[in-house]
């Protein structure tokens, strides 16, 4: 059943998504190919424009990651769509947890398509040994190797999308749990989570740092390498375990019964 | 057998109470209409029928169970809203209907759609607000189902139009399931149900026999309900 939802679910919430990746893939390779006449006045001035426009897509593509993904949410469970949701018969639990792995899913591609485009565009010998030379300083200073700093970085980001549309989602449900000014409250409860989340990852970080002796060193303006990865890696626990948690939540609530608009 | 029972049922919105105390049930093989002017609560109910409403105090059973899973597998339910969004083409929506629903008839789905001049590749974006309802009354009539819930399925259709529809309708609901209408156009439907229960302000204040009612108070079903409801 989850197989069947998740296909339905990834259509709607790729609704304009899909025209999207394809058009930044090939505006990045027309870019590329027009930067390789670039020695050439008129072309590099046309090169910079389709670079912007690249990266304007890019920017498009990140955007409507969430915007589509939240109102895909809220479409289904609460607006018009939701009297087919609804009367699926299908679990509610089924029903959400397919809207969250249709969001890591949107989520990942978006990321990717992203990242591929702006490769694309961006790539020189040059930036790829800036890079090189980025993560080799990390690795001497932070003690730790290429490969875990990569993903560490790209966990800690991960773990942090993945949290605030798991945050998001549960403010959604929890603002219909009223009868009036769902979008409001809806907004407020995800300013309520988000600060609270803030504030239990700032007091672990603290903890953390004060248990290893380290507290005094979170105010320094470098940070020595234990305490920076200390910080990381409390951060991504965190967020991985508040992603979780609020999916618990959301699921708790929703299983109470849902009342559309 | 009580296909559908509904015991006590309340609602409120904030302070408002919109369904104070409903109780009905709908038997096997029976037409029950659900009559009341607009915004008495006939929708509610629907909706709680249906778990798109939560329901505050009371109990619905449907086949002796609670509203859940095993329910909606025997419910057809047509809102009185489309949700016929997106960018799909009408077999795609067949498609998703055949995937959801075990009951659901591809063939009757298809014919359906001819007799009601439908093209299965038209894009929904394309489709009028009548043919979307027409695609809807499709999509429930094509189930097998145990009891067909359809809400106002006459709401904002000309009158030539009433009668195909409730044609579509009583030729493709099968004798043995029981079928709930709601709808405030009582002179269009009396003629086809077994039983009605009339809503007004929330409460039940009749029910019954069609039949046996319109005997008694020697008059259509429509006139008594003017002269409840005022």
């Amino acid at each position: 059943m989850i197989k069947k939802l998740l296909k339905y679910d990834l259509k709607k919430m790729s609704n304009l998504l899909i025209y999207l990746y394809p058009i930044a893939l090939a505006v990045s390779i027309l870019t590329r190919l027009i930067k390789l006449g670039d020695s050439v006045q008129l072309v590099f001035i046309i090169s910079q424009v389709f670079a912007g426009i690249t990266y304007s897509i890019i920017g498009s593509i990140l955007v409507n990651t969430f915007v589509q993904i939240l109102v895909a949410f809220n479409q289904s469970f609460y607006k018009d769509q939701s009297y087919l949701t609804h009367t699926l018969p299908v679990e509610k639990q089924k029903l959400l947890l397919s809207k969250y792995l249709s969001a890591l899913i949107i989520i990942l591609t978006s990321i990717v398509v992203s990242v591929v485009s702006l490769f694309i565009v961006l790539y020189t010998k040059e930036l790829m040994q800036g890079l090189k030379g980025l993560i080799q300083m990390a690795v001497s200073g932070f003690n730790m190797s290429g490969t875990a700093f990569i993903l560490l970085i790209a966990g800690i980001f991960f773990a942090q999308i993945c949290f605030l549309i798991s945050a998001g989602f549960t403010a959604i449900v929890k603002a219909h749990t009223y009868n009036e000014k769902r979008t409001l409250k809806g907004l407020i409860w995800f300013v309520i989570y988000y600060m609270a989340s803030m504030l239990i990852t700032f007091t672990a970080v603290a903890l953390a740092l004060l248990v290893s002796g380290n507290i005094k060193s979170m105010f320094l303006e470098v940070l020595p390498a234990n305490v920076f990865t200390i910080i990381m890696v409390t951060a991504v626990i965190l967020y991985v375990l508040f992603a979780i948690t609020f999916y618990f939540m959301c699921n708790r609530l929703f299983k109470k019964g849902v009342n559309v608009d | 057998m009580e296909l559908l029972k509904i015991k006590n049922v309340e609602k409120s919105f904030d302070a408002k109470k919109v369904i104070d105390g409903v109780s009905f049930t709908v038997e096997s093989g029976k037409i029950v209409g659900l009559l009341g002017k607009n915004g008495c609560g006939k929708t509610t109910i629907i909706k709680m029928i249906n778990d798109l409403l939560t329901v505050d105090k009371g109990e619905i059973l449907i086949d002796g169970k609670k509203v859940g899973v095993e329910s909606k597998k025997i419910i057809s339910y047509l809102p009185e809203r489309s949700y016929l969004e997106g960018n799909e083409r009408v077999i795609d929506v067949i498609n998703l209907f055949k995937d959801f629903y075990e009951d659901f008839d591809e063939e009757k789905a298809v014919s359906l759609l001819k007799d009601l001049d439908l093209d299965a590749n038209q894009k929904l974006p394309k489709m009028s607000k009548g043919m979307k309802e027409k695609l809807q009354l499709v999509l429930v009539m094509s189930r097998k189902a145990k009891l067909y819930v359809l809400d106002e399925p006459l709401g904002g259709v000309d009158p030539v139009s009433r009668e195909r529809i409730l044609k579509t309708i009583l030729s493709n609901f099968d004798e043995g399931s029981s079928l709930l209408i709601t709808t405030h156009l009582i002179a269009d439907v009396e003629k086809i149900l077994d039983e009605i229960v009339l809503i007004d302000n929330g409460k039940v204040v009749l029910e019954g026999s069609a039949e046996e009612l319109r005997e008694k108070e020697n008059s259509s079903i429509d006139e008594i309900f003017r002269r409840i409801v005022k």
